[in-house]
Order: structure tokens, then C-alpha cells, then sequence
């Protein structure tokens, strides 16, 4: 959807319509809560941050003036929110994250060619879940929710030129881990 | 890596959240929404606002016609009048209206600054 489309939503839920903020959560329901979980690793708790994120937004949505786009400016909410919970999770002394053997495990019958697309899956959220939350940040912004370097700036308070950088260091883990993954999956079957 | 194969590839593990999430959410703004309108009565739409100290200010008003109907309270050459009906025999002090007004006053000045407070 064009940002035009979006600010005129947006413009809706400022003079109080509040249904038109669905339009919204369905149009970033699944950016949002892809942002969280690759920072927290956490399936629930990553649900609990991308709710309370499209909570905040509507809640400050009066203090959004459109200088950004509006996805940069929600992604920023959940960004700090999904840091704000690994604070937490840390001081409690909560420090479940995705493991290996978390991942998977409930492929059904279903036919061949799901099968393969859930190990395939499998098999990059494995590779994924190794590489530190920050480099996870980074690769999702930038190739999933397709925001720029600017944008990435915005969201993560990181310059512009160290975003670079750290985005290709993600680049090269992720491309390590899963030939690490590979080569250990090969050496199973032999 | 190239670029396009790695966006394949986070494409391709992308995870949603759970069935119904966006009805939830909206549950939640909802649900914030009414314990807001229940918390702050708009003091510029509410009677209760202007009943309240107009309420004050009739007794007052009604009180000084009924106990001082020549209103001598205010004649400042007498400091301590005394009032005298059919029912009611006291002295009244000028400080004791002062008093009285500043209560009025004052209510509504909180009442006023509740509203303003509650919707800003």
C-alpha cells in the first residue's frame, strides 16, 4: 500500500475512527511481529511485544506527523519495546531463546512439497536463531521489511556507514551458519 | 551471498503471529478506549462540572437572604453584626463570608482544573 493510502488511514484514527487502526494492524501484523521475534527469539513474547507495539502506536498515533514513514516510526516502537523485554526477561532471569530443538518438530502429514518448505524453513530459522539479535535486527529490517539504510538509522539509533557494515558481518554469519548447518546435516545421513 | 538470494531466503522463514492476532489487538484498544471515556468525564460536557458549584453558590446565596436578607454582613461599620430571624439568633463575622466565598471559589477552581487536566 502507497504511504498516501496509509497517512490517509492514519488521518482516520487521529479524528478518533478507531476501526480504521485495523487496517493497520493487518497491514503490519506480520512485519511487526517478524521484528520482535528475530530480536527475542521468543514466539510468545514476541506476540506480547508486536501487541503492545500497535498498542503504543495508537496511543501516541496523535504525535506522528508524517516527517518519517509511518511503517519507519512503528517499527522504531517495536524495536525498543522488543529491547525493553530482553531487559526484563534478563533481570528476571528468563532466558528462554529459540533452540534448536524448539524449531520444528511439528511438520503433519501434510503432502512432500510442504514438507520441504517447513525443513527448509526449518533449516533458516535454525541458521538464524545463531546469529546475535542485532545482526537479526538488521537483515530483517533491511531485506523484509525492506527499509533503507536511513530508515535503519532511524529505527536503531545505528549510523548509516556501521549499518553497513554490520549488515554485511549478518550477511557473512548467516551465510557460515547455514553451511555449518548443511555440512552437519550432510555428515548425519553419510 | 547475493542480495536477492538471502531476501529468498528470509522470505522463506518468515513467521506470522497466532490466528486472530489483529482481533485481539484491536480488543485491547478498545477496551483501552472505554476505561479512558469512563476515567475522564470531559468537564466542558459535563453538568456535574457546573452543577456542583452552582449548587454551592445557591446555598450561599440562599443562606445570606435567609439569615441576612439586608445583607449587613457587608456593611464593613459593623465588624460583628448580629443576625436575627424569627428561627435563627448569631453573630456573623465579615471573615466567616470571605470565608464561605473562597470555599465556592476554590471548589470550582479544582473542579476547573480536574476538567482541564482530564481532557488534555
Amino acid at each position: 500500500m502507497k504511504e498516501k493510502a496509509i497517512l490517509n488511514i492514519i488521518q482516520k484514527v487521529k479524528q478518533g475512527e478507531i476501526h480504521a487502526f485495523n487496517e493497520v494492524i493487518l497491514l503490519y501484523e506480520k512485519q511487526v511481529f517478524n521484528l520482535a521475534f528475530r530480536i527475542i527469539k521468543n514466539r510468545e513474547d514476541a506476540e506480547e511485544v508486536a501487541q503492545d507495539s500497535f498498542v503504543k502506536a495508537y496511543k501516541r498515533i496523535k504525535s506522528f506527523k508524517g516527517n518519517s514513514k509511518f511503517s519507519t516510526w512503528l517499527y522504531r516502537i517495536t524495536y525498543n519495546n522488543s529491547l525493553n523485554k530482553i531487559s526484563a526477561n534478563k533481570r528476571k532471569g528468563f532466558t528462554e531463546e529459540l533452540e534448536d530443538d524448539k524449531i520444528g518438530g511439528s511438520i503433519s502429514d501434510h503432502g512432500m512439497k510442504q514438507l520441504l518448505d517447513a525443513e527448509r524453513k526449518d533449516f533458516i530459522q535454525k541458521a538464524l536463531a545463531k546469529i546475535s539479535p542485532q545482526e537479526n535486527t538488521l537483515l530483517t529490517l533491511y531485506y523484509q521489511n525492506e527499509c533503507d539504510l536511513k530508515e535503519i538509522e532511524e529505527i536503531t539509533g545505528i549510523r548509516k556507514n556501521t549499518v553497513k557494515v554490520q549488515l554485511h558481518r549478518a550477511r557473512k554469519r548467516l551465510e557460515v551458519q547455514l553451511q555449518q548447518l548443511l555440512k552437519n546435516e550432510l555428515e548425519s545421513i553419510r | 551471498m547475493e542480495d536477492q538470494k538471502i531476501k529468498k531466503l528470509l522470505e522463506d522463514s518468515v513467521e506470522g503471529p497466532s490466528y486472530g492476532f489483529s482481533t485481539k489487538t484491536i480488543r485491547k484498544i478498545e477496551a483501552l478506549e472505554a476505561s479512558k471515556k469512563r476515567l475522564s468525564m470531559k468537564g466542558n460536557s459535563s453538568i456535574v462540572a457546573y452543577l456542583i458549584p452552582l449548587v454551592f453558590l445557591g446555598l450561599l446565596c440562599a443562606s445570606f437572604f435567609l439569615t441576612d436578607s439586608q445583607f449587613s454582613s457587608y456593611d464593613f461599620a459593623f465588624s460583628i453584626p448580629e443576625i436575627k430571624t424569627s428561627w435563627i439568633s448569631f453573630n456573623i463575622h465579615f471573615s466567616w463570608l470571605v470565608a464561605s466565598l473562597a470555599i465556592v471559589s476554590g471548589f470550582w477552581a479544582w473542579i476547573w482544573w480536574e476538567k482541564s487536566n482530564l481532557s488534555a
